[in-house]
């Protein structure tokens, strides 16, 4: 089945299209909301929630993009509103809340470079991580980072910097990534561990 | 399945957010991002079911509906057979069930006697008796109670009439066999005593369904939040195209609905009855928005012991603007229950007209409504602001007419929902309003 059909499926509200639909895209989105929740079970409630939206709403979809890139919009949507629910997110993504958080190198697996990196990057503090997810893979700007997460522009950029400086370290730590030997670079081309 | 850059940035569906982000990137950011999408996972079966129970919860409606039907359907044959029996037992049904009973007797000795004339005819003048006193046994067994069947439920054969007969020979009385003439004497009293007894009879409880189509409508309060947490590229004070107070701001219009319920009506006195029920409500109207990119849209602030946050949800629709115009329909489902008074004023026992007025505790089953997010300027669902129990409040006015044995009433009404449909930390208040055309029948309980 074509997306064209899948897509007219969806809008027809044919649990079968909407079945085709979301075996496609949901490992994907899954990792997505993966990257953003506590939990597992964190990720697949947020899943759950922004393909209800995804379907609720496909009608409103106007090709004039993928259908994959809205779909992942809503998603990344749905997980930053569920994390503003949560009380600790909202206390951490505040800059001066951050600062203390130590890394916890116990929580990163070492099975494949893709896993590693993810893993790795879930046990960054909440409110890192979430920039770091929606600025690094995303591509959001600082700016609708800033509206997104109801913090400035500028608390954004800083969280950022030190997300990422935190996940570099804990990344050549675990030998995921090696440290550059010249510093022209920022590190070195990735080897698989 | 790996995004490029380009995608993720113009690949969002609708539009290019022109803050989207422009800068370049370095070595550490295009790993992570491929390594990112290279990642998969596949969620449990548990998120698909939860999907599609959300996705198609018509068979839940479809349930409820048959629920409230089936109670209909039982309540109205309890109340049919409550009252037949009740008819058979009543004074005036006691006094029908003796003039069957003794135009059957009656009946059955002229028959023998006018037999002994011509025993030739006998057996067919007896069939012919026998049929006839089934077919009064048959009208009488569907309105008798079970003792008065028993009187006469065994019809007696052509040999039993004689001794019968015999036996009513030997206690001839004006009870047993009653002269033709006399018949229509006595009849006539006793309809006349029946007629007396009805009118010192009390008032009697009565029960009623009703039904209506009804326009429903909303009633907002409230005023645009000029909070930081807004996610707006200008501020309240810098877009005078927004309206501040929100009557200003939407824009709706009325839809069609509907009510169907059951009620019982307890006499207080003559005039004034005690009103009880259950009834279903469907409600709705509609929204003028306009389709737009997934945005998030703020609803107020959670408050815990220890801090605050903002209630958000994704939004698809803006309240001023967008790439197209939406009509969004904001649902309600409600079961509710309505306690009042009904009071007659005026009138004829076939024809009158009488008020009501009642109040109604509702529980919300289904909310599928569009808040409106505290700048004025996106509309999403945010299911968690919505309140679950309500308190409606209706009055109505009934024209009355009795007929064939049922009263038939036909109502305007307006209703009105007491609490704000949403929580109290939604700024906006909502009351949702009905107008209708109520009809519906009445059948007195004896």
């Amino acid at each position: 089945m074509t997306e064209e059909v899948l897509l007219q499926g969806c809008i027809k509200n044919d649990a079968s299209a909407q079945q085709e639909l979301y075996q496609c895209y949901s490992p994907k989105m899954l990792s997505v909301c993966y990257r953003y929740a506590k939990t597992r079970e964190d990720a697949e409630d947020m899943l759950q929630e922004g393909f209800i939206k995804v379907f609720s709403q496909i009608s409103k979809f106007e090709k004039r993009g993928s259908l994959e890139g809205w779909i992942l919009r809503i998603i990344v949507h749905t997980c930053i509103n569920h994390l503003k629910k949560n009380k600790k997110f909202n206390d951490n993504v505040d800059l001066a809340y951050a600062g203390n958080m130590v890394i916890r190198e116990d929580y990163i697996p070492s099975i494949i470079q893709a896993k590693q990196i993810v893993e790795t990057i879930r046990t960054l503090p909440i409110g890192y991580r979430t920039v770091l997810n929606l600025y690094a893979i995303e591509g959001y700007s600082h700016k609708e980072i800033g509206q997104l997460l109801d913090i400035e522009e500028s608390t954004s950029r800083s969280q950022y910097t030190r997300a990422k400086s935190m996940l570099e370290e804990m990344l050549l730590k675990k030998r995921i990534i090696q440290q550059p030997k010249e510093k022209k670079k920022w590190f070195s081309p990735v080897r698989i561990v | 399945m790996v995004f490029s850059r380009q995608d993720r940035l113009t690949g969002i569906g609708q539009q290019i957010q022109v803050n989207m982000r422009q800068e370049p990137t370095d070595e550490l950011e295009d790993l992570l991002r491929e390594r990112s999408d290279q990642y998969l996972l596949y969620p449990s079966d548990r998120v698909w079911n939860n999907i599609q129970k959300e996705l198609h919860p018509n068979r839940t409606l479809r349930y409820g509906l048959l629920v409230l039907f089936l109670f209909l359907g039982t309540t109205t044959a309890i109340v049919v057979n409550k009252e037949k029996a009740s008819y058979a037992s009543s004074p005036l049904g006691q006094v029908a069930a003796k003039f069957v009973e003794r135009d059957l007797i009656a009946t059955m000795a002229d028959g023998y006697a006018e037999t002994n004339v011509s025993n030739t005819g006998i057996d067919r003048y007896n069939a012919f008796q026998h049929n006839q006193a089934q077919k009064h046994l048959t009208s009488f067994a569907e309105i008798a109670s079970p003792e008065q069947k028993d009187l006469t439920v065994q019809l007696p054969n052509n040999l039993e009439i004689a001794a019968l007969q015999a036996k009513l020979q030997e206690n001839k009385t004006p009870e047993t066999v009653v002269p033709k003439e006399d018949k229509k004497n006595a009849i006539g009293a006793a309809i006349e005593t029946v007629i007396e007894q009805a009118k010192k009879i009390k008032r009697n409880a009565s029960w009623q369904i009703y039904a209506s189509p009804t326009m429903g409508y909303r009633r907002l309060k409230g005023e645009a939040s000029g909070s930081t947490y807004q996610y707006s590229v200008f501020s309240l004070s810098t877009n005078a195209v927004f309206a501040r107070n929100v009557k200003d701001a939407v824009s709706h219009k009325p839809g069609m609905g509907f009510e169907i319920g059951t009620a019982m009506f307890y006499p207080l006195s003559q005039k004034l009855n005690f009103k009880a029920g259950l009834q279903a409500n469907y409600n709705h109207y509609q929204i003028e928005a306009y389709s737009a990119v997934p945005e998030i849209a703020n609803y107020g602030m959670n408050n815990y012991a220890f801090g605050s946050y903002p209630i958000s949800a994704v939004s698809f629709y803006r309240n001023n603007s967008g790439y197209s115009p939406a009509i969004l329909r904001n649902e309600h489902y409600m079961i509710s229950m309505p306690v009042g008074i009904d009071y007659e004023i005026a009138g004829t026992r076939k024809l009158n007209f009488s008020v009501a007025s009642t109040l109604q505790p509702t529980y919300v089953f289904a909310n599928y409504s569009y808040l409106l997010s505290t700048d004025l300027k996106h509309y999403a669902k945010e299911p968690t602001l919505n309140r679950r129990w309500n308190m409606n409040a209706a009055i109505e006015a009934n024209l009355n007419i009795e007929k064939g044995g049922f009263k038939w009433s036909i109502a305007p009404q307006f209703r009105y929902q007491m609490l704000s449909s949403f929580k109290k930390k939604y700024p906006i208040k909502e009351n949702l309003t009905d107008f209708g055309i109520k009809v519906g029948v009445i059948k007195t309980i004896k």
